[in-house]
């Protein structure tokens, strides 16, 4: 069957849902580090 | 078929499908039309069915494959001597947490161009070199805020950066799914703005999760947790 409109929208809120879980998610997950913006040279 | 198919999947009426038929030159009144569906709806979806339970093997194969091809990477950087990936860096939360950060941006990021290319060719009839310019803003956008996030991590720190990177993704995917199906294409091309976004600090935000448990870097020496496409991007959004 093709795709339709509608299964493309279905596709766009799992995308939506994910970027929302991974959201909630890096609350507790990801280190609050502040690494300092660095300048110049770069390895 | 077709004229059943239209009548289930875009909400028409009986005599809207009498009138598209109509215009291929067929003639059916919408009372068979009415008929048409009662027979045959049982039939598309038990064809629909089978169409997805065909395909079920198919995802599943992959995820097994997948599965084997990390655990087979595993054993290989627990044996090997100088492994790819030393097996002990995937215990940090920090380095688990950039990856976990990385492979949800990737996943987005990868499915909003397989979406957002795909719609605007197959429902909207655009042609290619139209789908690209498209994407065009977004190409720019995802670098401009990658740059952007580097600085925004030293004032506000990683966490708070990828919360507000995928909030935003989700805004612009939400933005996609209401502009699908609509004549809003500007929409669209605004969605796919909107998603890099918050995509290209959440890469940035990815690799700096990584980074303070990381060892000191020489220049020949890079984390092993980082792939050459992390470190140009964190690069990238380092350099100024």
């Amino acid at each position: 069957m093709d795709a339709g409109p509608a299964d493309f929208a279905d596709g766009f809120i799992v995308l939506a849902g994910l970027a929302v879980a991974m959201a909630v998610i890096a609350v507790p997950w990801v280190p609050d580090a502040r690494t300092p913006a660095r300048h110049g040279h770069h390895g | 078929m077709v004229a059943v198919r239209w009548y289930l999947r875009y909400g028409l009426s009986y005599r809207d499908v009498e009138e598209l038929l109509a215009e291929r030159r067929i003639e059916v009144d919408h009372v068979t039309v009415y008929r048409w569906v009662q027979r045959f709806t049982p039939l598309l979806a038990l064809t629909a069915a089978a169409d997805l339970r065909e395909r079920v093997p198919e995802i599943a194969g992959g995820a097994v494959v997948a599965t084997l091809a990390t655990a087979g990477l595993l054993v290989v950087g627990r044996t090997s001597a100088a492994p790819l990936i030393p097996t002990v860096v995937l215990r940090r939360r920090s380095v688990l947490a950039g990856l976990s950060v990385m492979l949800a941006a990737t996943a987005t990021m990868l499915s909003m161009f397989y979406l957002g290319s795909l719609y605007l060719q197959i429902t909207k009839d655009a042609a290619p070199l139209r789908t690209g310019l498209a994407f065009l803003p977004a190409a720019i956008v995802i670098l401009a805020a990658a740059h952007t996030a580097a600085h925004l991590i030293s004032a506000f720190g990683t966490r708070r950066v990828a919360v507000a990177a995928f909030l935003t993704a989700a805004a612009g995917t939400a933005l996609l799914a209401g502009a699908v199906g609509t004549d809003r294409t500007w929409w669209v091309v605004a969605g796919l703005a909107l998603t890099a976004a918050g995509l290209g600090p959440a890469f940035v935000a990815a690799t700096s999760a990584r980074c303070p448990a990381s060892p000191p870097r020489t220049p020949d020496q890079r984390p092993a947790s980082s792939t050459p496409a992390t470190n140009s991007v964190e690069r990238w959004a380092s350099r100024r």
